[in-house]
């Protein structure tokens, strides 16, 4: 019998969602990931939700294959998707009367009109699979912006009815410990945004567990998965086209999370291995910081044998306090506090119902673009060898502050459009510079303003010779510091702007 | 003032950063507080040199 679709909308609720995901699934109760994306939901100002009730998803019918395909009791290859819509313009509420209605006008020329409508009432999408136990498939809804929050998100396509619609999110899901572990849920996420941001199609859950189990299996049998270590962790990742650099809390939580802050700032999601409190591990993934215009002032008791070389400067990238993770056992974009308590990395996560639960920061595992060769660390460094210079220059020795992040070249360039520089120096800048794919960008401000940008090839390690060999650009926001720069660069052979 | 003005003049000429008036530092005095720095990085990539590795032991750390 060939397959059937049925598209429906219905008034969206928490009770309502609950008790469709549970006739979609069998799910005998809402869990905690319902009520989590329920409250989500609603905060989105969420009003319906559309039911396509025969959805094939490709992550899911790959669990089927490698798993579920050889269970005595056979599962269904299609999932349904809940779609979900706030009011449309003029307070309308999406309704089957109100499809239809829509469908027909777009049959006379105004297609493009409805989607835009659509569109900007669209909050996204929920999978569910026919698994009673861990229902929520591929969820991609939109993150959150509120509070000065810059999640890292791609774009998903997706096509309802005929029509084209997008969501900016980054893909959650439950973890099903059939075919992975929190870890390779953990994984899947921050391949979700890797992948596409890089051109290629993300993993699945399969795929990635696969990877990791390859050459390392020390637990015994892949399926069902009894969890991942760091090291089976890294070698999925490296299978997978994205070499991680691992770091590690150790005495210096806030170097951690300096190195931590650098990679959230450049929209790179990490894997956090947590501690919980009864000493097991758990992953989750980051997508997310709370902006923060604070600064953390760094100090360092360099001097050796009697030496006096103290380094002070302020430091943006470890000042802040709040950021997002997903974390399969919740859901997607769960708001976290990280607090450094002695020499310990503290986060404490938000559960639905004003509950919070926390654990230990043990070690972060960034995967990364194979030619992005220059870690968190090297950046750091470069900083610090341009100090004593951008103090000279600024004329504010100890009031400097510095921020660093890897940006896409073209995304840098295209910012330079938006800054204060002037359009003469931009266009001459713009004909001459070559940058790697992804550029190291060192930050430099004062409480007064932004001074520059100084611009690192990051498809080398940092070499001793680092600032010869790799200092590409200097990119000046404040007038008064281009002539002397100029000059600088015209004997050193970087490029200013 | 523009590029090409700049190339005349010789390298080592004072510039000064307006309106106030400040004297920046001439070229050579820049590359010394180059050398300044890459003095500073050495230390600190000397001081955090355990920091860019990770022990056996977290790398058999399990998470599920």
């Amino acid at each position: 019998m060939l397959p059937r679709n049925v598209v429906s909308s219905l008034d969206f609720s928490p009770q309502e969602l609950g008790s469709l995901i549970g006739r979609l699934s069998g799910a005998p109760a809402p869990n905690t990931q319902t009520e989590y994306l329920a409250t989500y939901l609603q905060a989105l100002d969420t009003s319906a939700i559309v039911v396509e009730e025969h959805y094939i998803d490709r992550h899911f019918m790959e669990e089927l294959a490698s798993y579920y395909a050889r269970c005595l009791v056979q599962k269904p290859n299609h999932c349904a998707r809940l779609h979900f819509f706030a009011e449309l313009s003029q307070g309308r509420v999406v309704t089957d009367q109100l499809l239809d209605d829509l469908m027909r006008l777009a049959c006379s020329g105004s297609q493009s009109d409805i989607q835009r409508d659509l569109q900007a009432a669209y909050r996204g999408f929920i999978v569910v699979r026919p698994l009673p136990s861990v229902p929520i498939g591929r969820t991609a809804l939109a993150a959150t912006t509120a509070d000065g929050i810059t999640a890292t998100t791609v774009r998903y396509p997706v096509h309802l009815l005929g029509l084209e619609l997008h969501v900016e999110s980054l893909a959650f899901q439950q973890q099903d410990r059939a075919v992975g572990a929190c870890a390779t849920t953990a994984c899947w996420s921050a391949l979700q945004r890797l992948s596409r941001h890089d051109g290629g199609r993300s993993s699945t859950p399969s795929q990635i567990t696969e990877a990791a189990v390859r050459h390392f299996l020390p637990a015994g049998r892949p399926f069902p998965s009894r969890g991942l270590t760091i090291e089976q962790i890294s070698e999925a990742f490296r299978a997978l086209e994205f070499p991680p650099l691992l770091f590690e809390v150790g005495s210096r939580p806030e170097f951690f999370k300096l190195r931590l802050g650098c990679y959230l700032r450049s929209q790179i999601p990490v894997v956090l291995a947590l501690r919980l409190e009864d000493g097991s591990g758990h992953a989750v993934t980051t997508t997310g910081i709370k902006d923060c215009n604070d600064d953390f002032l760094w100090t360092e008791e360099l001097g050796a044998d009697g030496e006096p070389s103290d380094l002070v400067f302020r430091v943006r990238n470890c000042a802040f306090k709040t950021i997002l993770v997903h974390d399969d056992r919740i859901g997607p974009f769960v708001p976290s506090r990280l607090q450094i308590d002695g020499e310990q990395l503290r986060i404490e996560l938000d559960l639905p119902g004003k509950q919070t639960t926390d654990a230990t920061v043990d070690l972060a595992i960034a995967p990364l673009y194979p030619k992005l060769r220059t870690s968190a660390q090297d950046l750091f460094e470069a900083a610090v060898e341009l100090l004593p210079l951008v103090e000279a220059l600024s004329g504010s020795k100890g009031d400097v502050i510095v921020e660093i992040f890897f940006d896409r070249a073209g995304t840098y360039l295209a910012s330079l459009y938006d800054s204060p520089i002037h359009p003469a120096r931009i266009a001459r800048f713009q004909r001459q510079i070559t940058l790697s794919r992804y550029v190291g960008v060192v930050r430099w401000e004062t409480p007064s303003g932004l001074l520059l940008d100084t611009l690192w090839d990051t498809t080398d390690m940092g070499r001793e010779t680092r600032q010869r060999e790799q200092l590409l650009a200097i990119v000046c926001y404040d007038e008064q510091l281009s002539p002397a720069i100029d000059q600088l660069a015209d004997n050193e052979g970087f490029l200013s702007g | 003032m523009s590029r090409s003005k700049l190339r005349q003049k010789p390298p080592n000429e004072r510039l000064t950063r307006e309106p106030d008036g400040a004297e920046l530092p001439s070229v050579d005095e820049m590359r010394a507080l180059l050398d300044e720095g890459a003095h500073l990085r050495g230390l600190v990539r000397r001081k955090y040199a355990s920091d860019r590795t990770v022990s056996e032991k977290k790398l058999h750390f399990q998470v599920d």
